[in-house]
């Protein structure tokens, strides 16, 4: 059984959530809504108002018998309800789609009878995961803007690729981040995808002269270019000192800022942190880091980790579309980075692996702070930081970023308090081997 | 859509409940979920509500779409039973289907057939899915009736022991039990262990709740260990409570002069609920129905109403907040269902969870009794907001439950 099981399904439903107006009418057998609710509920720590989202509820007669007319009127009922919402994202998964029903056909033939933009998003149950479902709703709806409505404005970008898995100040405190760095580009950020924003601040994306497309959704705009008319590029994500500010290079390369400008922000930025950050390294020099993230985030928070001197000693790629070890290395190399030779890499790991290698640790874990979601793996272990998803336990109070500048910093301190957690008395540390590793 | 019967419960996926269900119960099994991914996407979280590594013991087959179209999927469930039975022979093991099996008529019972007779492991088959044949009752009997299954025949009775079966596991109890000579065999609840559930047949009578909620399992108990069963009053309030411990005292015979253990704890509680009345008398009590799905084995008991009586007690003025298909002819037949239970209050529907504050009204409600996930369509309607099913069976529970619900009327909560 996979650590991480998750599908397509919850992964459509947290992208429709991150839509404060859109409407989701998931068409699935009565069994799929508990399962969802309960993941997304236990995450959304304060966040509880899920009552945009209609399930139909199929039972086995209902899917063998086929529910078109049914169906047709559930979401002409659900649009009227709902005080015509601007888009419903129609979701349907395998077990629907196993049936005599033709959903795509009742969507589009739903879609003459009512006001809002309707959109199909069939969930892969097989295998898939969250990032791939989310993916697909943003793709979804980027396909369906009216690129040649608006003129394209100089200095408006459009950030394309956030996940914003829950409704919590650490993710307002992220695009806060990123658009507070565009702005010292002389940048504005036209439509961030997805941001907790409604649908009317996504309608306008075609007012971006450019799109700047996150990792997390490379694979869905290869060709955002082609649809979109206006240049895109697919850039770093910005976790991490480096990864910070090789995306701002990128950013001002696509959207005509001088290389100057850049220098200039970076500098003044680093000037400010900096002293901060050697603080941070004199106390996390040397600490071990287990991380367990998805693989664009792992590598990333690895990063970040050697820059101020951790070591990644254990690594859980949590995800089952975002490329795995060989783009965690990949990405570690495009910095001149890799990992410790004795760095444990676990891909899609099962619970039994995870509970094997945790046995063979005996007392003493191989890291001082462990960064994941909730499992449990290591429940003992001094130092966690509890983040990504799904976080039962950990839930953000106050604003606090983990991309850009102050989300180095922000990470540098939830790093320093968890290895400053009480400990269990430990053999004396090895020499670093490696050295100092940091940007 | 996909409803047809009246219901007061939520109906819900079988392999989700039955799961989590496992995953709380300690003990040497496993389970072998016979589905793709996304059918345990859950699990993890329940996890965390046990000591120790509940996940460890769960397998999926993992099947993928070209085992649908090609109709392998019985061999994944063949493969991964091999694996799992060779790595530990004597566990017990659980196999799930699901949604997708159930559709395409996958063949898992021919596979644990097979598997039985050729390695003698004790597989127990649950046909499990999310495909709306299961209420929560039904849930809960499926998972009884395949565990007592497992247990051996034959066991030596205790004379006079008896199972508390769904009930939550309170010290109250096995002191008023002890006091009136009552051995507790065993009391069953979420986290009672495989053992605990393979002890069962050792008892001479079966106390439950609500006969509803363990139906076929009860009959099971009767007809192949010959323990019979009596069905109580659920423990809320004073009256009930008091009347629960009379009634298996009397079953049992218990000489009338143990039973003042029972008034020793009724009497400071009727005085508490003399004050509690003069309080919470005529106060309009909303109480929800159908908004949320909990596999609490106790606050499943009478359809999710456990605790009715303790508002009812208190004279509460109570109506009904329903969830679901808001029609008034599917209301009649909620209301009809209640009324075979004795229950008469009115009842009010709200299909979704943004029409609930319409209903309420400034000023309606004193109190509304619901999941949290509801309480802001409460709060600003002039209504006070405490979580469904917070209130603690027993006697001695009678002035913590006073104390919450008089600081949920302040606002408290």
């Amino acid at each position: 059984m996979p650590v991480a099981p998750c599908t397509n399904l919850l992964g459509i439903y947290m992208a429709v959530h991150a839509i404060p107006d859109v409407v989701n009418l998931t068409h699935v057998p009565v069994g799929c809504k508990p399962k969802i609710m309960n993941s997304m509920v236990a995450h959304n720590g304060f966040d509880k108002n899920f009552y945009r989202n209609r399930w139909t509820g199929m039972s086995e007669a209902d899917i063998i018998g086929g529910e078109e007319l049914r169906l047709e009127q559930f979401i002409q009922e659900c649009y009227n309800r709902y005080q015509r919402p601007p888009l419903m994202v129609v979701t349907t998964n395998t077990v629907i789609e196993l049936g005599v029903q033709d959903t795509a056909a009742v969507v589009r033939s739903a879609q003459d009878n009512v006001g809002a933009k309707l959109v199909h998003v069939k969930a892969e149950d097989f295998g898939g995961d969250l990032y791939a479902g989310y993916a697909d709703v943003v793709r979804a709806v980027l396909t369906n803007l009216d690129w040649s409505a608006q003129a394209p404005e100089k200095g408006a970008v459009n950030i394309i690729g956030y996940v914003y898995d829950r409704i919590e100040p650490d993710h307002a405190a992220n695009v806060a981040e990123l658009e507070r760095i565009l702005t010292s580009l002389s940048l504005v950020a036209n439509s961030v995808f997805l941001s907790n924003r409604p649908y009317e601040h996504l309608e306008r994306a075609p007012r971006a002269a450019a799109n700047i497309v996150l990792p997390h959704l490379h694979e869905k705009c290869m060709d955002l270019e082609a649809v979109s008319h206006r240049p895109s590029v697919l850039t770093t994500l910005p976790l991490g000192l480096a990864p910070t500010c090789r995306w701002m290079r990128e950013v001002a390369r696509v959207a005509g800022v001088d290389e100057e400008v850049v220098e200039e922000v970076t500098g003044a930025e680093m000037e400010r942190i900096e002293p901060l950050l050697r603080y941070a390294r004199e106390h996390l020099t040397w600490r071990d880091l287990a991380v367990f993230s998805d693989t664009i985030t792992a590598a990333h928070l690895c990063i970040l980790a050697m820059e101020v001197g951790m070591r990644p000693t254990v690594v859980g790629l949590l995800d089952r579309t975002l490329g795995g070890k060989a783009r965690l290395t990949s990405i570690l190399d495009s910095y001149g980075l890799s990992l410790p030779e004795r760095t444990v890499i676990f891909e899609d790991p099962t619970v039994q692996e995870l509970a094997r290698f945790e046995r063979a640790q005996g007392e003493f874990p191989p890291f001082d702070v462990i960064i994941r979601p909730t499992f449990e793996f290591f429940a003992g272990s001094p130092g966690v930081i509890e983040t990504g998803f799904v976080s039962y336990h950990s839930h953000t109070l106050f604003p606090m970023p983990t991309l850009g500048f102050n989300g180095v910093l922000a990470l540098c301190q939830r790093l320093l308090s968890a290895s400053l957690q009480p400990r269990v008395e430990r053999r004396r540390r090895p020499p670093h081997p490696e050295g100092h590793t940091g940007r | 859509m996909g409803k047809s019967e009246p219901i007061v419960q939520q109906r819900t996926c079988s392999l989700f409940g039955v799961a989590n269900y496992l995953c709380l119960m300690a003990g040497d099994f496993s389970v072998v979920v016979h589905s793709y991914l996304d059918c345990i996407n859950t699990l993890s979280l329940n996890s965390f509500l046990v000591d120790g590594k509940a996940l460890e013991r769960f397998f999926c087959t993992r099947f993928t779409e070209m085992d649908v179209i090609d109709g392998t999927t019985s061999q994944c469930l063949s493969e991964a039973l091999d694996a799992v039975i060779g790595e530990r022979p004597d566990a017990p093991v659980f196999v799930l289907t699901s949604c997708v099996t159930e559709m395409i008529g996958d063949e898992a019972a021919a596979v644990v057939r097979e598997l039985r007779e050729r390695t003698g492991a004790r597989i127990t088959l649950m046909r499990t899915s999310g495909l709306g044949a299961f209420t929560l009752a039904g849930i809960v009997d499926l998972l009884a009736t395949s565990l007592v299954d497992l247990a051996p025949r034959g066991m030596r009775k205790k004379k006079g022991a008896i199972n508390l079966i769904g009930s939550p596991p309170l010290a109250e109890f096995v002191e008023v039990f002890d006091k009136l000579g009552i051995e507790i065999n065993r009391c069953i609840h979420d986290g009672s262990s495989l053992s605990d559930w393979l002890a069962l047949p050792s008892a001479s009578l079966n106390v439950v709740f609500d006969r509803s909620l363990f139906a076929g399992f009860l009959d099971k108990m009767e007809a192949e260990f010959a323990i019979p069963t009596l069905e109580v009053p659920p423990p809320y309030g004073v009256q009930a409570s008091a009347e629960f411990y009379r009634s298996v005292a009397g079953h049992l015979q218990v000489p009338s002069a143990r039973l003042r253990v029972i008034d020793e704890l009724a009497g400071p509680g009727a005085a508490l609920l003399e004050e509690g009345r003069d309080l919470f008398r005529s106060r309009k009590v909303g109480y929800n129905i159908c908004s949320s799905i909990d596999f609490t084995m106790a606050t499943n008991i009478g359809m999710g109403l456990v605790d009715l009586a303790m508002f009812e007690e208190l004279g509460c003025d109570i109506e009904f907040l329903y969830q679901g298909d808001s029609s008034e002819e599917n209301l009649q037949r909620v209301r009809d269902v209640l009324r075979n239970r004795g229950i008469e209050h009115s009842v009010h529907g709200f299909e979704d969870t943004f029409l609930l504050r319409p209903l309420l009204e400034e000023g309606r409600f004193d109190l509304v009794y619901c999941p949290r996930f509801l309480m802001g369509q409460v709060l600003g309607t002039g209504a006070k907001f405490l979580k469904i099913h917070t209130l603690q069976p027993g006697l001695r529970s009678m002035e913590a439950n006073l104390e919450l619900l008089r600081s949920a009327l302040e606002g408290k909560n």
